[in-house]
């Protein structure tokens, strides 16, 4: 009797282990992450974020290419919820990165995705796991010139 | 099919000679690490322990000539530079009492004073008997030792822009999870 509790606890714990360690590759939409106000009011105004392909004007400074891999919590939320506040993560440590150094604006902005999967225009890759959600994102920090 | 395998292939390697070309010249550190402001860790620990000092010592020694201490401007010094800051450290002293003992860093790679690459990395300690500063030396030493074999990949000394990431060793292995 002892010896089958045993093994049943020793089951559910490598079940839960594994449902834990299990992770998958998702893709999301970026501008569903960033629509909520909650959203909006974390990022910060003074740097401006550039995404892919999208035209910027010539900068003055070029700080480099700055990476940001952000984890958050995804207990009790669903996949996208937790990749979305790992996206908004990462996209303020690239601001605050732009920041550190005088910068006003971070281009060119794409996702990583750890396991070389294609990643659709318009979408973030994040690593959903059990316990945490995963984004990885580079963007060149720069500085633009004053807007008019 | 096969002009992508070629495609990605001729990638990797071009992406190794860069690699292998600014891993030649040594890569240039500051000779202490500092701290990003006052608000990081405590008066004591800034003013009395070495330990950022120390861990350049360590990185030096553990890079095995690929990392040299300079007085140097690592903004405007040329070839490869590292740049790092505390951005956090918890070591107050009481052993178990008070609790786990973290330091957390942040490092950028810069090549010709351009950011190629950067990460941020936080290393823990649960020792007893311990005071601040050694238990800072110690994680001092754990991250050196971490930054070293970071810097041995080639894959960390370029900008991985569309190149084949490394399964995000390159930043944080263990990200700070349970940010809300």
């Amino acid at each position: 009797m002892r010896q089958s509790s045993k093994a049943i606890a020793m089951l559910g714990a490598a079940l839960l282990c594994g449902a834990a360690a299990a992770s998958k590759l998702e893709t999301f939409p970026v501008d569903h992450a960033l629509a909520p106000e909650a959203a909006a009011q974390k990022l910060r105004h003074s740097v401006r974020l550039f995404w892919g392909a999208q035209p910027y004007p010539q900068p003055e400074r070029d700080v480099g290419s700055f990476r940001a891999d952000e984890a958050s919590n995804s207990t009790n939320k669903s996949d996208q919820d937790a990749c979305d506040r790992a996206l908004l993560s990462a996209l303020i440590f690239l601001q605050a990165s732009a920041e550190d150094h005088g910068a006003n604006a971070v281009v060119a902005i794409h996702p990583i995705s750890a396991r070389q999967q294609p990643i659709p225009a318009g979408q973030y890759a994040c690593d959903a796991g059990g316990i945490a959600a995963r984004v990885m994102l580079r963007g060149r920090v720069v500085k633009l010139p004053a807007s008019p | 099919m096969q002009l992508k395998h070629r495609l990605g292939a001729a990638l990797a390697a071009a992406s190794f000679i860069v690699a292998a070309t600014a891993a030649a010249e040594p890569i240039k550190v500051a000779r202490s690490v500092p701290y990003k402001d006052i608000s990081v860790g405590t008066a004591d620990v800034r003013q009395e322990c070495d330990w950022n000092t120390q861990m350049i010592d360590y990185l030096v020694q553990y890079s095995r000539g690929t990392v040299v201490a300079t007085d140097e401007n690592l903004d405007t010094a040329p070839g490869m530079a590292l740049k790092l800051v505390v951005v956090g450290i918890h070591t107050a002293g009481g052993g178990a009492f008070s609790g786990p003992k973290w330091v957390k860093i942040r490092g950028e790679l810069l090549l010709n004073g351009k950011v190629i690459n950067n990460f941020q990395k936080t290393s823990h300690s649960m020792d007893l008997f311990r005071g601040s500063c050694s238990v800072a030396n110690k994680m001092g030493k754990q991250l050196s030792g971490w930054l070293a074999k970071w810097l041995r990949k080639p894959a960390n000394l370029v900008d991985d822009e569309g190149i084949a990431d490394d399964k995000g060793d390159t930043a944080a292995d263990k990200p700070d999870a349970a940010k809300q």
